[in-house]
């Protein structure tokens, strides 16, 4: 069996030797950092990239944070404007209305006193007109020499009873 | 029908002889050459055009690369990585020559033992080397782990040393058999291609279904001779 042929065995070591060594040499040199380089730059840049990355993130959360405090603080400003506006709204509506009341009251007052008046002349019209007529029906009855003065008397005496 | 064996016979091309030292430049040493250059030639091609975003050729040295530093990692440890050149050197080394060998009329020199041996004997020594500067004199432990009582040293000092020299011969024998049988397989049923004639069509078919699988047998074999290594070279620089 060749294999078992041991007189090659210095011709053999020694060659492979050579040969190893000599591949060594060659992959040290040029294949392995040349291919480590690569390797390297490209961690290097993904790792690069991915500090980026978190960075940018940071920053992100640092302006949302800074956006949403902004928002709270809006939102607050902005709950407390409306509850003044609404306060003074309806302060506003509470003295037009009270305004509003008293002059209805005062219309309604002015009004009423003007109905009463009205309804006293009114009234003072149908007693001269119920003297005039009391003296027409009292003269064509024959009583002669009563006037309108004694007529109103009369009738406002008739009217207290 | 020719030998099977007649394949592994080492002839030389050069004869060279040096002090009565026979160190001839045989079909055996041509193919070591050739996995040299080849895998030289083949990750320096993938290597010309590199970009950040690695194209398929480029892939393949740097997937090696990821490849044998995880071995390390895995196997030894960060401290490992310093051994990565010749990790990686042993792995192409050994890659190559066995995929080299599957070509017609190719010669596959990790298929003799005396080849693939004096890889183990490297690696070997390597382990020696690395483990007496780790350790210093405390390497000698590797022979007497701690805790064993003293009385048993006369027993276990040898088993230890077997131990540790039959990992070398382990790792040959088991490469070396692994392509030796793979490539008889191949040549047997070649053979039977022509002698039946239009039915040769039935070995050829099984001969290309076993060139598939001795592709990977190859790649495989590389792969364990390689990890095999590492955890030995771990052994070396780790605590028994």
């Amino acid at each position: 069996m060749p294999q078992l042929d041991f007189s090659v065995f210095p011709s053999q070591l020694f060659w492979l030797v050579v040969c190893f060594f000599a591949m060594l040499f060659i992959m040290s040199r040029f294949i392995i950092p040349k291919t480590a380089e690569m390797i390297n730059l490209r961690k290097a840049k993904i790792d690069g990239d991915l500090e980026k990355a978190a960075e940018i993130k940071r920053r992100v959360e640092q302006t949302l944070e800074k956006y949403n405090q902004a928002l709270q603080e809006a939102n607050e400003r902005a709950a407390v404007t409306l509850q003044k506006t609404r306060d003074e709204l309806n302060e506003t509506i509470l003295r037009r209305q009270t305004e509003l009341s008293a002059r209805l009251a005062a219309e309604i007052e002015t009004g009423e006193k003007k109905i009463d008046a009205a309804r006293d002349k009114a009234m003072q019209k149908v007693e001269d007109a119920s003297a005039d007529l009391a003296i027409e029906v009292l003269q064509k009855l024959g009583f002669v020499g009563i006037n309108s003065k004694d007529a109103a008397v009369t009738l406002k005496k008739l009217k207290k009873d | 029908m020719s030998n099977p064996l007649e394949q592994f016979e080492i002839k030389p091309i050069i004869p060279i002889e040096v002090g009565g030292v026979d160190i001839s430049f045989t079909n055996s040493s041509l193919f070591m050459v050739l996995a040299v250059v080849v895998s030289t030639l083949v990750l320096g091609v993938c290597l010309r055009k590199r970009t950040m975003v690695p194209n398929a050729a480029q892939s393949v040295p740097e997937g090696l690369y990821e490849f044998v530093t995880n071995l390390l990692r895995e196997n030894i440890g960060a401290e490992g990585l310093k051994y990565f050149p010749f990790i990686f050197t042993m792995f192409l080394f050994i890659a190559f020559g066995n995929v080299l060998g599957l070509f017609p009329y190719a010669f596959t020199f990790t298929s003799h033992l005396t080849a693939v041996g004096s890889l183990s004997i490297i690696a070997l020594l390597l382990n020696v080397v690395v483990g007496i500067r780790q350790k210093k004199l405390g390497w000698l432990r590797t022979f007497l782990p701690r805790g064993i009582p003293w009385p048993m040293a006369p027993l276990i000092i040898p088993i230890e040393m077997i131990s540790f020299l039959s990992k070398p011969f382990s790792l040959t024998v088991r490469l070396v058999a692994n392509m030796t049988v793979g490539h008889i397989m191949l040549k047997i049923i070649a053979g039977f291609i022509v002698s039946l004639g239009i039915f040769g069509i039935v070995p050829l078919l099984f001969d290309g279904i076993i060139i598939c699988f001795e592709i990977f047998i190859s790649l495989l074999q590389a792969f364990i001779y390689t990890v095999l290594s590492c955890i030995y070279l771990g052994d070396a620089i780790h605590e028994h």
